[in-house]
C-alpha cells in the first residue's frame, strides 16, 4: 500500500498544517485527510503542489510498504 | 445549492399526505361505516367481513405511513448531501414494508378475492422492486461520493 509521509516532510521543512493549506490553497481539512492517511487518491494538481511548497520530489511524500492490498484497491 | 421547485412541490405533498394519512388512519372505522352505507358492498354483508376489513386497512395504511415517513426523511437531504447511507436504509426499508402490503394483498384474496386486490398485490410487488433497484443504485452513488470526496 501507499503511505503519505506528509508529516515527515513538513517537520523537515518546519512548516505547519495551516501554513500548507494557506500556501496550497486547500483547506486544511482536506490536508488533514492527505497527512493521516485516509485519502483515497491524490490528484496530480495537489501533488505538484505540494512537491513545489514543500521543495522535494514525489518520491519523498509518497512510500509503497508491503501490506494490507484491499486498500485502494476497489 | 438552491433547491428546484419540483423538490419543495414534492416535499410538501408528502407531508399533506402524511397528515391526511394520519387522519384517514385515524378516522377509519368512521370512514368504513360511510362508504358502506354509500356504495353497496356485497362482501359487507358476509359474517367477519367488517372486522377482517377494518384490520387489514389499519394495518396497510400504519406501513403506507411508514413508507411516506421514510420517503420524508430522504426528502429532507437532498439540499444538503442525498447520497449517504441513511438513505440507502431508507431505500431498503420502504422496499420491505412495500414487499410485506403485497403480501397482505394477496393473503386477503385468500378470504375476500376481488380484481382490484389482486391488481394492487402485484402492483406493489413491481414497487417494492423499484425501491430496492434504487436501494442498489444509491449505495453504488454513495460508494463514488466517498472516493470523489476522499481524492485531494
Amino acid at each position: 500500500m501507499i503511505v503519505i509521509n506528509l508529516d515527515v516532510m513538513m517537520a523537515k521543512r518546519k512548516i505547519g498544517l495551516a501554513e500548507l493549506a494557506l500556501r496550497m490553497d486547500l483547506t486544511q481539512a482536506n490536508l488533514s485527510i492527505l497527512k493521516n492517511g485516509k485519502g483515497r487518491a491524490i490528484r496530480f494538481s495537489t501533488l505538484n503542489r505540494l512537491c513545489k511548497v514543500l521543495n522535494c520530489q514525489p518520491g519523498d511524500i509518497l512510500e509503497y510498504v508491503e501490506g494490507d492490498e484491499n486498500d485502494g484497491d476497489e | 445549492m438552491k433547491e428546484p421547485i419540483v423538490s419543495n412541490v414534492l416535499r410538501v405533498t408528502l407531508y399533506i399526505v402524511f397528515v391526511a394519512g394520519i387522519i384517514g388512519t385515524i378516522t377509519l372505522p368512521f370512514m368504513l361505516e360511510t362508504y358502506t352505507a354509500v356504495l353497496y358492498d356485497t362482501y359487507y354483508l358476509l359474517p367477519g367481513y367488517r372486522q377482517f376489513i377494518l384490520t387489514f386497512l389499519m394495518v396497510v395504511a400504519v406501513l403506507g405511513l411508514w413508507v411516506v415517513w421514510e420517503l420524508i426523511c430522504i426528502m429532507r437531504t437532498v439540499s444538503l448531501d442525498p447520497f449517504v447511507s441513511k438513505n440507502v436504509g431508507s431505500l431498503r426499508r420502504i422496499g420491505f414494508l412495500v414487499i410485506l402490503i403485497s403480501v397482505l394483498f394477496f393473503l386477503k384474496c385468500l378470504y375476500y378475492v376481488t380484481f382490484l386486490t389482486m391488481a394492487c398485490g402485484f402492483l406493489f410487488i413491481v414497487c417494492g422492486l423499484f425501491a430496492f433497484t434504487l436501494c442498489s443504485l444509491f449505495r453504488q452513488a454513495v460508494a463514488f461520493k466517498e472516493e470523489n470526496d476522499l481524492t485531494i
